[in-house]
C-alpha cells in the first residue's frame, strides 16, 4: 500500500476539477457532493475517476465503492491509501 | 427570462402513466393513419390553448429561422401528437414488424463498424423525430442497446418507459442526480452495449454553449467525456419523419473524442461539430424537433 497524504489529494481534486480554491485551502473534512460541500458535480466526479486511475492506476467501476470514497476529502485520502499498489501503464 | 416565469416541461394532466396506457390501448385497437390523425389534432388543440407552451418552441425554432411564428411552434405539437402515435404503434407490434417503418436509412455501416469494434459507443441524438426508433432498429441489428434517461414526473411512468422500451430488447438507464450514474454507463460501454442519449437540452450542472444559426443553444455534452475516456466513438443520429409517414435514420461518421485544451473547451468544439451535423436536418424538418424546454440558459428564479 502506498500512503497517499491529504496534500496529495488536494492536488488530485484541484488538477482533475474545476475548482476555483487553492489546495491549501481545501480542509480534510471538506465534503465533495452536496451542499456546503466543494460543489463537485458528475462530471468533476468523472475527472476525478480517471485521474485517480492514471495517477495510482486504480480503477472505480461500482457506484456504491465511489459514492463512499467521494463522501470528503479525507475518506478520499483513507480509501487510497487502503488500496493495493497497481503498476501504472505507461 | 426567469425560470420562474415558464410553464412546466411537461403537462402534468396529460404526462402521466395512466395516459401512456390509453395511448398503447388506443395503438392495439385502431389503424395508425386513424391514432395518428387523432394525436395529431389533439396536438394542435393543446398548442391553441396553451400559448405560453408554444412561445418556448417559438423562441427555440427561431435559433433555427428567426421567421418561426407562432403557427410554426403550434405545427410542431401537431407532429408531436403524429409521433406520438407512432410511439404506441411501435411499442405494440412486433419488433420485426414495427421497423418495418423505416424505410429509408444512411449510414448504417457507421453502427456495424462500431460494433465490431466490441467496445460500445455513444450514440447522441436529439429531441427529434421519433429518436426512440433508433434504439429498436439498433437492438433488431443484434446490437445490444440502452437508453439513457432521466426520471420522468413520476416514478409510474418512468418504469411503464422502461418496460415499453424492454418489449424490443432496449435497457433503460436512469441517470437522476447520482454522480456517479457514469460508472453503470461506463460498464455497459465496456460491455459493448451501444447508449443512446440526447444531447440539445441543457442541464442545471452540465451546459455547453453552441451557435446556431440566430443565437446560442446549450447542449448537455458532458457525457462526450465518459466516451473520450473508454476510447468509444460518438456516432450522432436522427430518425425523422418522412411526408408519406415512414421513417429516414441518418447515422453520420463517428467523432472520436480528444483533450482539445481545456475540459470547456473539449465540450465547446465536440458539441458543436455534433450542432453542426445535427443542423440540416433540423433545419429541414424545424416541425419535428420536439423541444419544449428554452435550449438558452435560464435566470435563476427570483
Amino acid at each position: 500500500m502506498t500512503e497517499i497524504t491529504l496534500d496529495d489529494v488536494r492536488k488530485l481534486l484541484v488538477d482533475n476539477c474545476m475548482l476555483r480554491v487553492r489546495p491549501e485551502e481545501i480542509e480534510a473534512g471538506t465534503l465533495l457532493f452536496g451542499p456546503g460541500s466543494l460543489g463537485l458535480d458528475s462530471i468533476d466526479a468523472l475527472q476525478l475517476t480517471v485521474g485517480i486511475e492514471k495517477s495510482y492506476g486504480i480503477a472505480i467501476k461500482e457506484p456504491s465503492v465511489a459514492r463512499e470514497a467521494f463522501h470528503s476529502v479525507k475518506t478520499l485520502q483513507e480509501w487510497l491509501s487502503r488500496q493495493p499498489d497497481k503498476p501504472l501503464s505507461a | 427570462m426567469a425560470s420562474s416565469d415558464l410553464p412546466a416541461p411537461h403537462s402534468p394532466g396529460l404526462y402521466r402513466a395512466p395516459m401512456f396506457d390509453a395511448g398503447a390501448w388506443l395503438a392495439r385497437c385502431f389503424p395508425l393513419g386513424v391514432i395518428r390523425a387523432l394525436a395529431g389534432w389533439t396536438g394542435w388543440l393543446y398548442a391553441l390553448i396553451h400559448p405560453k407552451r408554444v412561445a418556448v418552441v417559438q423562441r427555440n425554432l427561431q435559433l433555427l429561422d428567426a421567421g418561426s411564428t407562432g403557427k410554426s411552434a403550434r405545427w410542431v405539437y401537431l407532429e408531436f401528437g403524429k409521433t406520438l402515435a407512432d410511439y404506441f404503434y411501435i411499442g405494440t407490434r412486433p419488433p420485426g414488424k414495427a421497423v418495418r417503418i423505416i424505410t429509408k436509412s444512411e449510414g448504417l455501416d457507421y453502427f456495424r463498424m462500431a460494433h465490431e469494434q466490441g467496445k460500445g459507443a455513444l450514440v447522441v441524438t436529439a429531441h427529434f423525430g421519433l429518436f426512440e426508433l433508433g434504439a429498436l432498429m439498433v437492438a433488431q441489428m443484434g446490437i445490444p442497446c440502452a437508453i439513457l434517461t432521466y426520471p420522468e414526473p413520476s416514478r409510474a411512468l418512468t418504469e411503464w418507459r422502461a418496460a415499453f422500451r424492454r418489449r424490443w430488447n432496449v435497457e433503460t438507464i436512469e441517470i437522476g442526480t447520482d454522480s456517479f450514474a457514469f460508472l453503470e454507463i461506463a460498464e455497459r460501454l465496456r460491455r459493448g452495449q451501444f447508449v443512446a442519449t440526447l444531447i440539445d437540452r441543457p442541464h442545471p450542472t452540465d451546459s455547453t454553449p453552441v451557435s446556431l444559426p440566430n443565437g446560442t443553444a446549450h447542449f448537455s455534452a458532458g457525457i462526450l467525456l465518459l466516451a473520450a475516456h473508454n476510447g468509444v466513438p460518438v456516432i450522432p443520429a436522427t430518425m425523422s419523419r418522412r411526408a408519406d409517414g415512414t421513417y429516414h435514420s441518418r447515422i453520420f461518421p463517428p467523432l472520436f473524442i480528444q483533450e482539445r485544451g481545456s475540459r470547456a473547451e473539449t465540450l465547446r468544439f465536440y458539441s458543436q461539430q455534433i450542432a453542426d451535423t445535427f443542423l440540416p436536418v433540423l433545419c429541414a424538418h424545424p416541425e419535428q424537433w420536439y423541444q419544449f424546454v428554452p435550449v438558452v440558459p435560464l435566470l435563476p428564479a427570483s
